[in-house]
């Protein structure tokens, strides 16, 4: 959630302030799952990019496209993708908590809320790995 | 610092009120929940149900012919883009910059989404095509 209380901060305290988002020392869990959706969303929208221009070569016709799909099916490409697939499983059920909490649903239980949201992510990712190198 | 960063981003019962922020982050959770409709139905479509996990040249145009999926995946691209410019706006706004920047930095983040959203759509009608 975006704070809008302080407008005119220093340029030297602004710096600051980006690299305090790497502190994680003395952390509130809320802060936390705060900034651990922040990092998982520019993640994500860095990706949206590369996506975006891989998915040009398709307007090139099938060639360029069979080109880049040897690449996709490489195994260490796949684990990439894999780590793709868990920062949008974190992100998705983080935000999620997020929204309810932010709406006022489950505010005392919000720690018990980014517990439940970071192990359904880490068992779905598991899955999806499985399922990602043909094993189930 | 850490006690500090605490204070500006500790989670909030309302969301934010003033200068537009509480109706950004009431369209960035509706598109958020949207998003996770919308790109579960795309990643199953394009990567689950298929065999090998990729289709095919040939699958792709096929799959985005059928006018209901070009559908779906447009407003996919629609609201994907929406939530992420929302996104980055309220990352470059935690870090407290003037009225008048924030101002410029909310016009530049509709641009950059609009430029998007005309070179996705480029990408989809031309595949769509199949040229």
């Amino acid at each position: 959630m975006t704070s809008t209380t302080v407008h005119t901060r220093p340029t030297r305290g602004r710096v600051r302030g980006v690299l305090a988002y790497a502190n994680l020392r003395r952390r509130h869990l809320g802060s936390v799952a705060f900034v651990t959706n922040r990092i998982t969303g520019l993640l994500l929208v860095g990706y949206l990019y590369l996506h975006l221009g891989i998915l040009y070569l398709l307007t090139e016709g099938p060639r360029s496209w069979t080109t880049v799909l040897h690449l996709f099916k490489n195994p260490a490409f796949l684990g990439l993708e894999s780590l793709l697939i868990l920062f949008i499983l974190i992100h998705g059920l983080n935000g999620l908590r997020l929204a309810l909490v932010g709406t006022g649903v489950g505010v005392r239980h919000q720690k018990a809320w980014f517990a439940t949201a970071m192990s359904v992510s880490g068992c779905l990712y598991v899955v999806v790995v499985l399922a990602m190198y043909g094993v189930i | 610092m850490a006690a500090d960063l605490n204070d500006r981003v500790r989670p909030r019962a309302v969301p934010p009120s003033g200068r537009g922020g509480s109706l950004a982050w009431i369209l960035q959770a509706v598109s958020g929940v949207a998003l996770i409709v919308l790109l579960g139905v795309h990643i199953v479509a394009q990567h689950f149900v298929v065999k090998g996990g990729l289709r095919d040249y040939a699958q792709v145009v096929s799959y985005l012919s059928n006018p209901l999926v070009l559908a779906v995946e447009s407003l996919f691209v629609v609201v994907l883009i929406w939530h992420a410019m929302l996104g980055i706006r309220a990352v470059l706004f935690d870090f407290g910059f003037s009225a008048k920047t924030e101002a410029v930095i909310s016009r530049c983040l509709v641009a950059l989404g609009l430029a998007t959203a005309g070179y996705s759509f480029w990408v989809i009608a031309t595949i769509a095509s199949g040229r």
